[in-house]
């Protein structure tokens, strides 16, 4: 028997996750070391879907695509005195402003929305004068610029896990939240009851992820205790069961779980090897693998978002420059997305050490026509303008955007700006900044993320997002004559947007390497169960019963992803003039006028 | 095989001589070699998966300024036939009258107008022997750009087409800005192509081929019709793959002059045919 060494034998229930019991056999083969070759005597049946499939699996060159539905709501208006800006408006004053410009009242402000050319994905005012060709204009156009003026666009993977400490305001108790990534996900304690049973309850900014019957391991302890079991979910408010857990209060004395207290929490799915089976919590970041120039982006044929364009005509007789033109506020335009450059995944790994199964269509705001990013806070060298956050930062606080965000020195949070420089230019005696393209090989953080051993699964627990404020020195959007806010309102859009190539099987599988064969590097090894535990990596077009897996073009030796990607530019506030909007007036006589 | 040495003495009874056919070597790892000669053979009888993906190849930006648009201008033979042998420059004219469209019906788009348009056509050598097209450019005639004209002397001046075109990245002018081709170049590794142009009329049914230089320019004027075609019914066109861009030449003069942009663009001349 020539391969009598490499013959293992696995226990048929061993093999697989639910796999039966059946007898097993050893042909025991008599083989031998030479057989007769007869000349002109081979054949061979060629299986084109066979030959396909192994073209298929074999692969590991992808060319990603993606349409983008481009969703943005031109929400400021303000006013500027920089000419080639107070030019290039959608006015919402302009007859004010003519009648004082006539009257030669000093200064003049010009009042209105900036351009959609301004946020749209690729400009289109290649050709307008003052602005963007002839004399004293803003910049040059280059054709072959316009769709990386606003926006760049890469693509990238998630490579590493850090920590960040991290903020933001509990919207029920308006309690400000302070913690590290690294230390799970934060609460606050809120004692509550629920069918007369006398609970602790845990109010959290971000998804918990919690199951009733689960447990959570807490930073404060009681007796040193920190281990308990979550009782029920929610506090009775409409999707409050994602943000709000409870344990039972089992006459817990003293001030451990006093209303107010602070701190964070762990999941943990098995009281008995919590350890083994606690979450992790940590943010994922990505290295960007490709170069602004790689990107192509092109309109998408015959394809537009469902909001009609707003556009007026702005006629010559009120505009500061006397020549008419149509304005465009919002537009509807949708995109197409590629790249030149190929994507292998032959040497990557993720985040977990695991093959790739996701890559990401990373979106980074440029404002290469200075409109955005102003220069006061922070005094640091190099000087950063765009910030980074997560969507538990979004929501207003008092009105106001949350001190996450906030520019002043005394204020600052030093984790809620990105790594990127911005970069300054000027024109017309003035200054302007726009942030610097990534290039490959560059890092940038993304989601919050948990990842569980024992689950073998990562979720994300709040999608990370970057906001744009205006320049208030070329823009103001403060109109009412006010100092510059120092934490002033902006759009926030989400950076990263995932696009999968491969699936993990929904199942876990568990095997020992003294007696199951193949067990992937990427596997761990759980001491709850004593066995490595992974999860399969299922093949090019194969799509389980759950609808798990993946399914697309594979041709000239190359995978074809494709998604769709809605990508928001989303405003945090409002500034549209009353004037501008129809309200119903109140009955003066009766209800039924 | 080694034979030994063998006496042979005559008795009366029977010999025998054991020959020894030795074999000293094996067939250990032989049936894998040949599995794996067929695998090779079965590569190359179904092939390995082949790149045709195309790249897009946009106009490199010129030198010294920002400009990316390439501007081709379409002159067309507007004298009587008779007076070639005088032609002069200025016989050829940037306008669609002397092809037979009045402006009127360039106003109003009528449609043999509509179905005309100029064919850039991209080979792989100057030699119209040997040469191969390998992709082409349609540029339609109402794509052109416009100039101000008057149709009536009771309607204020319009716009006309006239065959000239400023294409750029952005813009309404995209069409044919780009040029596709392969991506790979292991399948065909082409860096340069020739590029010629012909108008097909819409109105007549006939094409036109075009000249880089008109036939009553000096260089042409002493030999309208027998001057070497491979050096005046062409541009060069170079492709750079590390950055997907092109840049067109004119290489009549003997070096490669960049041209295509607003002041220097890409000129095209009916060829008249002799009468």
């Amino acid at each position: 028997m020539g391969n009598e060494n490499n013959t293992k034998i696995v226990l048929s229930t061993l093999r697989y996750k639910s796999s039966p019991i059946v007898d097993n056999m050893v042909d025991v083969g008599l083989s031998q070391t030479s057989k007769e070759s007869v000349e002109f005597d081979r054949s061979n049946t060629i299986d084109l879907a066979q030959v396909f499939e192994n073209e298929r699996q074999a692969s590991s060159t992808f060319r990603p695509v993606t349409k983008i539905t481009y969703l943005f709501k031109n929400t400021y208006y303000g006013q500027t005195d920089y000419k080639p800006f107070t030019e290039n408006l959608y006015y919402v004053n302009a007859l004010t402003s003519s009648r004082q410009s006539c009257s030669n009242s000093n200064p003049v402000y010009w009042s209105g929305y900036p351009l959609y050319n301004e946020f749209d994905l690729m400009r289109t005012d290649n050709n307008v004068v003052g602005y963007t060709t002839g004399s004293n204009n803003h910049i040059n156009f280059i054709g072959t610029s316009a769709s990386s003026y606003n926006w760049n666009f890469f693509i990238s993977y998630p490579y590493d896990n850090i920590n960040k400490t991290l903020k933001a305001v509990e919207p029920k108790t308006n309690t400000t939240l302070n913690w590290t990534a690294f230390d799970g996900i934060p609460f606050i304690i809120n004692a509550s009851t629920s069918n007369g049973q006398s609970l602790i309850t845990f109010r959290s900014v971000c998804r918990h992820g919690l199951s009733v019957g689960e447990f959570v391991y807490l930073s404060i302890n009681y007796n040193g205790q920190s281990l308990f079991q979550v009782y029920d979910l929610g506090d009775g408010d409409y999707g409050s069961d994602e943000y709000v857990f409870s344990i039972s209060n089992l006459g817990y004395t003293g001030s451990t779980f006093y209303d107010g207290t602070n701190g964070t929490f762990k999941r943990v799915i098995d009281e008995n090897n919590y350890q083994d089976t606690m979450s992790e919590y940590y943010i994922r970041r990505h290295k960007i693998i490709t170069n602004p120039q790689d990107a192509m982006l092109v309109n998408a044929g015959f394809e537009l978002n469902p909001f009609k364009v707003i556009k007026q005509y702005e006629p010559s007789g009120l505009t500061p420059n006397k020549v008419s033109r149509i304005s465009v506020k919002e537009g509807s335009q949708s995109y197409t997305l590629s790249f030149s450059k190929d994507i292998s995944i032959d040497d990557l790994v993720d985040n977990q050490n695991r093959p790739i199964t996701q890559l990401f269509f990373t979106f980074q705001w440029i404002g290469r026509f200075g409109w955005t990013s102003s220069p006061t806070y922070p005094s640091v060298n190099p000087y950063i303008a765009l910030k980074s956050g997560f969507d538990f930062n979004l929501p207003l606080n008092n009105g106001q955007p949350s001190d996450w965000w906030d520019n002043d020195p005394q204020n600052l949070t030093p984790n809620a700006y990105t790594s990127i420089p911005t970069i300054s230019y000027a024109v017309n005696g003035q200054t302007f900044y726009y942030n610097k393209p990534l290039v490959n090989g560059d890092t940038l953080d993304g989601d919050f993320c948990e990842w569980n051993d024992y689950e073998y699964t990562e979720r994300v627990i709040s999608d990370a997002y970057h906001k744009i404020t205006y320049n208030y020195e070329h823009f103001d959007i403060n109109i009412t004559g006010q100092a510059p806010a120092a934490n002033p309102l902006g759009y926030y859009y989400k950076p990263h947007n995932p696009i999968k190539i491969r699936d993990f099987s929904s199942y876990i599988e568990d095997g020992d390497p003294a007696t199951v064969s193949e067990i992937p590097d990427y596997a761990v090894f759980s001491k709850t169960n004593g066995t490595f535990i992974w999860r399969d990596i299922y093949t090019y077009g194969f799509i389980d019963t759950d609808g798990i897996g993946v399914d697309y073009p594979f041709l000239n030796g190359v995978h074809y992803p494709f998604t769709n990607t809605i990508f928001r530019v989303i405003p945090e506030g409002a500034s549209t003039p009353l004037s501008t909007i129809n309200t119903v007036a109140l009955p003066t006589t009766d209800e039924c006028e | 095989m080694s034979v030994n040495k063998f006496k042979i003495v005559k008795t009366s009874t029977d010999k025998y001589i054991d020959i020894p056919v030795e074999i000293k070597w094996d067939f250990y790892g032989r049936d894998d070699s040949i599995d794996k000669i067929q695998e090779d053979i079965i590569e190359k009888v179904i092939g390995k998966p082949k790149d045709f993906e195309l790249a897009r190849f946009q106009n490199k930006k010129y030198p010294n300024n920002n400009e990316t648009s390439v501007n081709y201008n379409f002159y067309f033979y507007s004298a009587d036939l008779n007076f070639m042998n005088t032609a002069i420059p200025s016989y050829w004219e940037a306008n669609y009258n002397s092809e037979g469209f009045s402006d009127k019906d360039i106003y109003y788009t009528t449609k043999p107008f509509q179905k005309s348009f100029f064919k850039l056509d991209f080979y792989d050598t100057k030699d119209g022997k040997t040469q191969k097209n390998y992709f082409t450019v349609i540029l339609y005639a109402n794509q052109s750009l416009d100039e101000l004209k008057s149709i009536s002397t009771y309607l204020p001046d319009v716009n006309i087409s006239v065959p000239r075109f400023k294409l750029d990245f952005v813009g309404q002018q995209k069409e044919g800005y780009f040029f596709y081709w392969l991506k790979s170049r292991e399948f065909l590794n082409i860096d340069t192509f020739y590029m010629s142009a012909k108008f097909f009329n819409g109105s007549t049914g006939n094409f036109v081929k075009m000249l880089n230089r008109n036939q009553g320019s000096n260089e042409l004027s002493g030999n309208k019709y027998g001057f070497n075609g491979e050096k005046y019914f062409y541009y060069k066109v170079k492709l750079d793959y590390s950055d997907y861009t092109y840049q067109i030449f004119d290489y009549v003069n003997g070096s490669d002059i960049r041209v295509g942009y607003e002041s220097k663009p890409i000129n095209w001349y009916e060829y008249v045919n002799p009468s």
